[in-house]
C-alpha cells in the first residue's frame, strides 16, 4: 500500500519551464511530505551539475530541510530517482527509502508522483497550518572576529592561515565547552551538544507571525568560560615582540541562521542541527572571503515569500549597492518560480528577527495603513473580488496641515499610490507635497510656472506624468465616457489588481477616488468598488473612516436605486504598472 | 527612617571595646550598603595606631588638649586623621571578597563629644567613602557612647549640593554571617592583545586594565549556571559558570591589516567568590561575584605596580609601568589567598617573592588580630615548563639577588674549609 504524497507549495507554477528539474524539499521526520521546491539552475552536459548546485542548495535552504526528490519535466521517474539520489549523496545526506520521484510533461501541467521504487503514489492534501504545527523554527546568530597575523604579507599565507582558522572555528562548535541557550517567550533551555538530554516537547506554542510562519525560537551560541579544574594558575603575563613587519589582520564573520526541527526533537538534536547549518554557512563565507577579500562584508539575511512555507536564506554583501547584486536576485526569483517585476529579495524585505520576535518591516508613521483590510463584503452574490496586493498609507485631506480641501483630492490620491510603490520597495522616495507635486509637472513643461502654489486640479494623465517622472512607473489610462459605463470595464479592473495589484485612481467629473477593488459578477453585471475617500477631513481613527464610509465596498448600484458614479461625466482611471525590476 | 540590620556577633565585639577602657577608639565597619535593597553590617575591623605610634582618634578639650579620661566635663570634640582611616579603608576594602565592601565607620566616645563632632565625623565619613572603589556617597557611622552607654548608628549622606549630615537609622541585630550563601566561580581567560605600532608607547599596566576594562563588559552581561542548570531556587550555594558569548572578539578601529610590535598574552585562571544575602534574590550575588572577578584582576595588576612603584630603577627594569617595547617579558601575578575572620572568608594577594609570613603579618596588623585559622591556598603560580624556562627573563623582586646569594654561599662554602685547612696547617707549624 502505497503512502500518499502531501504537497505544500504549487508545484505546477514553480516548474514552468519546458525541461528541467527541480528539487522537492522536506524534512526528515515528515517523511512524503514536499514542503517547497527549488528550481536546478545549474546544469552540465544536460545533466544537473551537482557540484555547484551543492554550495547553492546548501546556502539557500534553512538547517534541518532537505532534498527528498526531485521533478523532472519531460522524462521519466527512473531518471527523477537518480538525480534525487545523487543530489543527496553530493549533500552528504543518510541514503533514504523514502525518495520521492515526481514527473511533468513538457505540455500539461499535470504532475504525477512515484515511490522509489517507482510505484505510483496519491496526492492527498496538507495545510502550512498542520505543517507548522509539528515544526519549530529555530534562529541563531553569531558574530566571529578573526585575527590573523603574517609576516611580510605574503597574500598565500594570508590565505593558508584564513582557511586553518575558519576549519577551528567550525570545529570549535561541537566542542564540549560550546552550550546553546534557547529562548521561548517564556523559559529558556540549556542545551550541549555531547550531553544526552531528555526529551522534551519544549517548543511553546507561538502565534503565526504575519498568519505565516511561527516566531523563532532564539538560539544564543555560549562558551563556557569557567569550569571546576584541579589546577587554579594564577594569571602570567607574556610579552613576545613580533618580527619586522608583521601584520595583524582581522575580519568578522557574521552568521545568521533559521533551522526547522521537530517539536518533539531533543534538545541536544536541535542543537547539533544549529551547528551545522552554523558551520555551512561559515564555510560559504569562509571560501568566498579567502578567494576575493577578507574585507568584504558578507551577511546572510532571510526572505519570506509567497511561493515557499518556510523562509530561504541568502547572503549578500553588505557594501555591494542593490544594483550590483540584481544577478543574485534574480536567480533566487527563478529558483523559486517567482515573477521577476516585484523586488522580493532587496535587502530591506529581509525579516527582521529580534530575539524571538519576527518585527514586521512596515513603517508605522502618523498614517494609517491598509485601512480597507478587513473590511466585510457587500453582498454581491456570486460576486469575484479582486483588491490590491501590498500595503499603502491612507493620504487625505487637511493631513500635514495642508488645507486642500476642495481641490486636492487627486493630489492625495497620487500620494497614496506612490506610498504603495515605497512599502514595496520600488523606491525609497517619500511622497511629495501638493507643490513638489505641481513642481514636477512644470518641469516636464505640462504647466505653466504659474501653476506652482495654485489651487487647480489635476486629472489622471497628470498623475501618470508624475509618476513617469518622478518614479519611472508607466499607466495605463482607461476612459468611459459616462459613469454608468463603469461597471463594464470591470473584467479589465479585475485583471488588473490579479495581475499588478496596484492602486487605481478614478477621475471624473471634480471628484478624485482611489479604488482598491472589484467585486464583480460577470453574469448578472453586477459590480462594487472599493473606494478609498480622499475627501475624508478628520483624524487617523480607522473607526470613523470604516463607519463614515470613507473606505469602502461601493455598489455601483445601490439596493435604492442610485448610482455611485455620474452618468453625465466621463471618467479616466488611472492604472499604475510595476515596473520590471528585481 | 533606614534600617540597619548588623550581626548578633557585634554586641559582643562592641562589649569588648568598650571594656578595654579607652576614652576613644576607632574602626571600620564590614558588611553590604543596600543602596535601596537592605543594609548590613557583619563585623568591625579597628584602625591600627599611626606610624608615628598616635592614634587615628582622640579627644581634644576646648582648650585644644588632648584628653584621656572618659569623663570629661565640658565641650570636647573628636579629631581623627581622616587620611590614615581612609588609607587603612583602601587596604581592608581590597581584601573583601565579592558582596562585601566597608560600609562605614565605627567609633566610641562620650556622648557628649559625639555632639560636638558632626562635622569631622561626616569628613571621616567621606573619606572611606572616596576611598573604596564604588563610591556610593553614603556611608554609616556607628557612634558607641561610653557615658551614657548606648549605640546610635548614624548614616551620612552628601547632598547633591556638597553638604553632608548625619541622619539617625534604625539599628537591629539577627543572624547574618551564619545565613549567607557562598558562591564560588574559577574564571579562566587567555587573552591575546596586540600591540600595534601606533600604541608601542603604552604600558603594560595600560593595555592589561584596557583588557580587563573590556573583559567587565563581557562578563557582566554573560549568562549565569549554578551548579549546572539555569534555574536559581531559594538555595543557591555552589559553584557558577560564567557563558560568554561565542568567539566573543572586539570589533578592532584602525589601520587593517595593522602594522604590530608584539604580542601580550594574558592568561591564568581566578579564584572568585561572592556572598549573598538572606532573602534576596539569586541575580545580586551573582552580580557580586562578577565584580569580584574583575576586582580580583584589577588589584593585582595594581599590586604588582604598587610594587615597582616603590622599587628604584636598576631593582626591577622591567615592571607592569614600563613600555612594551623590544624585550620579551614574563610577569606572574600575585595569586589571591583566602583568610578566615568572623565565621567569613576575606582574601589577600601573595606576591611570588612573599611567604605564609608576611599574610599573618598583614592580617594582623590590618584586622587587629592574629589569623584565627589556616590559609587557604586556592590558587598556584604559574610553574614555567623545562621548554619555556629559556624564554624565561625576569620575575619581579631579584632573583637574580638569589642567585648572587646562592653563588657567594656556594664560594663560602668552598673557601672557609680551604681557610681552616690552612690555618690549621699554620697552626700545627
Amino acid at each position: 500500500m502505497a503512502p500518499a504524497v502531501r504537497v505544500l507549495c504549487d508545484l505546477a507554477k514553480q516548474s514552468q519551464e519546458n525541461a528541467g528539474v527541480a528539487w522537492l524539499i522536506g524534512v526528515p521526520w515528515m517523511p512524503w511530505t514536499i514542503v517547497s521546491s527549488i528550481r536546478c539552475l545549474r546544469y552540465k552536459d544536460g545533466d544537473p551539475d551537482y557540484a555547484a548546485e551543492e554550495g547553492e542548495l546548501r546556502i539557500l535552504l534553512p538547517g534541518g530541510l532537505e532534498v527528498i526528490g526531485a521533478l523532472l519535466v519531460g522524462s521519466d521517474a527512473a531518471k527523477a530517482c537518480a538525480v534525487a539520489t545523487k543530489i543527496r549523496e553530493v549533500l552528504n545526506l543518510v541514503s533514504s527509502n523514502d525518495i520521492v520521484a515526481a514527473t511533468r510533461s513538457s505540455s500539461s501541467d499535470g504532475i504525477t508522483f512515484f515511490s522509489q521504487a517507482l510505484q505510483p503514489i496519491e496526492q492527498s492534501s496538507f495545510s502550512a497550518k498542520e505543517f507548522w504545527e509539528s515544526t519549530a523554527l529555530l534562529h541563531c546568530q553569531v558574530e566571529l572576529g578573526l585575527s590573523i597575523y603574517t609576516s611580510s604579507g605574503t597574500s598565500s599565507d594570508l590565505k593558508k592561515q584564513l582557511d586553518g582558522k575558519i576549519r577551528d572555528l567550525a570545529e570549535s562548535f561541537t566542542s564540549s565547552t560550546t552550550v546553546c541557550i534557547m529562548e521561548g517567550s517564556s523559559r529558556s533551555f540549556l542545551a550541549r551538544s555531547q550531553a544526552n538530554e531528555e526529551l522534551q516537547s519544549v517548543f511553546p506554542d507561538s502565534a503565526l507571525f504575519d498568519s505565516s510562519i511561527p516566531h523563532p525560537l532564539a538560539v544564543k551560541l555560549l562558551t563556557q568560560q569557567s569550569k571546576q579544574t584541579d589546577e587554579v594558575i594564577a594569571p602570567v603575563v607574556h610579552y613576545t615582540p613580533s618580527a619586522e613587519g608583521t601584520l595583524l589582520h582581522t575580519a568578522t564573520v557574521s552568521l545568521d541562521v533559521l533551522c526547522l526541527v521537530s517539536r518533539n526533537s531533543a534538545l541536544h538534536k536541535a542543537m547539533n542541527t544549529i551547528t551545522r547549518a552554523l558551520t555551512i554557512q561559515l564555510e560559504s563565507i569562509g571560501k568566498a572571503l579567502s578567494a576575493r577579500n577578507t574585507s568584504l562584508q558578507l551577511r546572510p539575511y532571510h526572505f519570506k515569500v509567497p511561493a515557499s512555507v518556510h523562509p530561504v536564506t541568502a547572503i549578500f554583501d553588505k557594501n555591494q549597492l542593490e544594483r550590483d547584486s540584481v544577478d543574485l536576485r534574480k536567480a533566487l526569483h527563478s529558483r523559486l518560480g517567482l515573477p521577476l517585476d516585484r523586488p522580493l529579495f532587496r535587502v530591506a524585505n529581509a525579516l527582521t528577527i529580534r530575539g524571538p520576535q519576527f518585527i514586521s518591516n512596515r513603517i508605522d508613521g502618523k498614517r494609517l495603513l491598509d485601512v480597507h483590510l478587513g473590511l466585510p463584503r457587500c453582498g454581491i452574490s456570486g460576486g469575484e473580488v479582486s483588491v490590491i496586493d501590498g500595503s499603502y498609507e491612507y493620504y487625505h485631506y487637511l493631513q500635514d496641515r495642508m488645507d486642500d480641501k476642495g481641490w486636492g483630492c487627486a493630489y492625495r490620491s497620487l500620494q497614496t499610490i506612490m506610498s504603495w510603490f515605497r512599502l514595496q520597495h520600488y523606491t525609497s522616495m517619500k511622497e511629495p507635497s501638493h507643490r513638489e507635486i505641481q513642481a514636477t509637472l512644470v518641469e516636464i513643461g505640462d504647466k505653466e510656472p504659474s501653476f506652482v502654489g495654485s489651487q487647480e486640479w489635476i486629472g489622471a494623465i497628470e498623475l501618470s506624468f508624475v509618476l513617469d517622472k518622478l518614479l519611472g512607473v508607466t499607466s495605463k489610462i482607461l476612459s468611459v465616457r459616462s459613469g454608468a459605463d463603469l461597471p463594464e470595464k470591470c473584467r479589465e479592473l479585475a485583471a488588473h489588481f490579479d495581475t499588478q495589484g496596484t492602486p487605481v485612481m478614478i477621475g471624473g467629473g471634480v471628484l478624485a477616488y482611489t479604488l482598491l477593488g472589484v467585486d464583480y459578477n460577470e453574469f448578472t453585471g453586477e459590480s462594487a468598488f472599493l473606494i478609498l475617500d480622499p475627501h475624508y477631513t478628520g483624524g487617523e481613527d480607522l473607526k470613523t473612516i470604516r463607519s463614515g464610509g470613507w473606505c469602502g465596498w461601493k455598489k455601483a448600484v445601490s439596493d435604492t436605486g442610485r448610482e455611485f458614479f455620474l452618468r453625465n461625466k466621463f471618467y479616466n482611471l488611472l492604472l499604475p504598472q510595476r515596473p520590471q525590476a528585481v | 527612617m533606614r534600617t540597619v540590620v548588623g550581626d548578633e556577633a557585634l554586641d559582643g565585639a562592641v562589649d569588648s571595646i568598650v571594656a578595654a577602657g579607652r576614652a576613644v577608639a576607632l574602626g571600620l565597619l564590614i558588611g553590604r550598603l543596600g543602596s535601596g535593597g537592605r543594609d548590613f553590617v557583619v563585623g568591625l575591623v579597628q584602625t591600627p595606631v599611626k606610624e608615628d605610634g598616635g592614634d587615628a582618634a582622640v579627644l581634644l578639650s576646648s582648650s585644644g588638649n588632648q584628653s584621656r579620661s572618659r569623663s570629661g566635663a565640658g565641650s570636647m570634640a573628636l579629631s581623627i586623621d581622616a587620611e590614615w582611616v581612609a588609607e587603612h579603608a583602601r587596604q581592608v576594602s581590597r581584601m573583601l571578597l565579592g558582596g562585601l565592601s566597608v560600609v562605614g565607620l565605627y567609633c566610641l566616645a562620650p556622648d557628649s563629644a559625639f555632639k560636638q563632632s558632626t562635622a569631622i565625623l561626616c569628613q571621616v565619613s567621606n573619606a572611606v567613602d572616596a576611598a573604596t572603589s564604588i563610591s556610593a556617597q553614603e556611608r554609616f557611622v556607628l557612634q558607641i557612647s561610653t557615658s551614657p552607654r548606648r549605640l546610635a548608628c548614624k548614616v551620612c549622606t552628601v547632598e547633591p549640593n556638597g553638604s553632608s549630615s548625619l541622619k539617625p537609622c534604625e539599628w537591629k541585630l539577627a543572624k547574618i554571617s551564619t545565613n549567607l550563601q557562598s558562591l564560588t566561580c574559577t574564571y579562566s581567560f587567555d587573552a591575546s592583545i596586540p600591540v600595534r605600532s601606533a600604541a608601542q608607547a603604552d604600558t603594560f599596566k595600560n593595555k592589561l586594565l584596557s583588557w580587563t576594562a573590556s573583559e567587565i563588559k563581557v562578563i557582566q552581561s554573560a549568562e549565569v549556571l549554578i551548579n549546572n542548570a539555569l534555574q536559581e531556587g531559594e538555595n543557591y550555594s555552589g559553584d557558577v559558570q560564567l557563558l560568554l558569548p561565542f568567539n566573543n572578539k572586539e570589533v578592532v578601529q584602525g589601520d587593517n591589516p595593522a602594522i604590530v610590535t608584539g604580542n601580550v598574552n594574558f592568561k591564568g585562571s581566578v579564584d572568585a567568590r561572592a556572598y549573598g544575602f538572606p532573602r534576596e534574590p539569586a541575580s545580586m550575588a551573582i552580580d557580586a561575584i562578577k565584580e569580584d572577578i574583575i576586582a580580583s584582576l584589577r588589584n593585582r595588576i595594581d599590586i604588582l605596580c604598587e610594587e615597582a612603584e616603590q622599587q628604584s630603577a636598576e631593582q626591577a627594569p622591567l615592571s607592569l609601568l614600563s613600555h612594551c617595547s623590544q624585550d620579551r617579558a614574563e610577569f606572574i601575578l600575585p595569586r589571591r589567598v583566602l583568610l578566615p575572620w568572623n565565621e567569613l572568608l576575606i582574601c589577600d594577594y601573595l606576591l611570588p617573592s612573599e611567604t605564609d609570613k608576611e599574610i599573618r603579618e598583614r592580617y594582623t596588623y590590618l584586622f587587629g588580630q592574629e589569623l584565627p585559622g589556616d590559609i587557604l591556598q586556592s590558587e598556584k603560580f604559574f610553574t614555567p615548563t623545562p621548554a619555556d624556562s629559556k624564554t624565561l627573563k625576569i620575575s619581579p623582586k631579584g632573583e637574580a639577588k638569589s642567585k648572587l646569594v646562592s653563588l657567594i654561599s656556594a664560594l663560602f662554602g668552598i673557601l672557609v674549609p680551604i681557610l681552616v685547612a690552612l690555618a690549621v696547617a699554620l697552626f700545627r707549624k
